[in-house]
């Protein structure tokens, strides 16, 4: 599934996320966690910029919610 | 060629502003939230009432203490509510104290000739290096 269209179906959950950067150095990774209570509370992921970050977390949400489903 | 190398001068400039707002923004370790915003619209199609939910995503400091705490910034999507913090993030720190912006320039344009300048020597180093193989080839067949 695209990227989109899985940021637009984890959106419909409204899911509060924080964006945190720590830095590693020579790089700065960003984590993006959820920060909404339920059954997606605390679910990180890990990117190179935030937007990744994000992404990732969204795959991941996205995953978990239809894994759950089936 | 005077138009190339003033291109090549325009995209070396924005190429270093863009790395400067980003290390800025970057170097300031906030913890940012991104808080989804839910709105409705009702449509009535052939006599009957549909609700239509439309998402936009909000920015924000987490910590209510930083300096920061009042920028607030809207988009339609995620990345794209992030990208307008981000801008807005690296307008306030302008304002605040511009020197930390001039500073990293510095840093980030030094770096830049530094590497500059090491390649250039190590592509000399390599060019000699060359050049000494084709003489003692040469010598070779001699």
């Amino acid at each position: 599934m695209e990227q989109e269209m899985i940021n637009e179906a984890v959106g419909k959950l409204n899911l509060r996320k924080f964006l945190v950067s720590e830095n590693y150095l020579p790089f700065t990774t960003y984590k993006a966690i959820v920060v909404s209570a339920g059954m997606f509370e605390g679910l990180y992921a890990e990117g190179k910029s935030e937007t990744s970050a994000i992404n990732l977390l969204n795959s991941l949400i996205y995953k978990k919610m239809t894994n759950k489903v089936a | 060629m005077e138009t190339a190398k003033i291109n090549e001068t325009k995209t070396r400039k924005s190429s270093i502003e863009a790395s400067v707002k980003t290390q800025v923004v970057e170097e300031l370790y906030l913890t940012k939230i991104v808080k989804p915003i839910r709105s409705e619209r009702f449509q009535i199609k052939k006599g009957m009432r549909y609700v239509i939910a439309y998402y936009s995503w909000e920015v924000s400091v987490a910590d209510q203490d930083s300096p920061y705490s009042n920028i607030v910034c809207y988009g339609n999507s995620e990345s794209d509510a992030i990208k307008k913090f981000n801008n807005a993030l690296y307008e306030e720190v302008k304002r605040i104290d511009p020197s930390i912006i001039d500073k990293k320039r510095c840093e980030i344009v030094g770096k830049r000739e530094k590497n500059a300048k090491r390649s250039k020597n190590a592509s000399s180093e390599e060019r000699s290096l060359e050049e000494s193989i084709q003489i003692n080839e040469s010598s070779f067949v001699a």
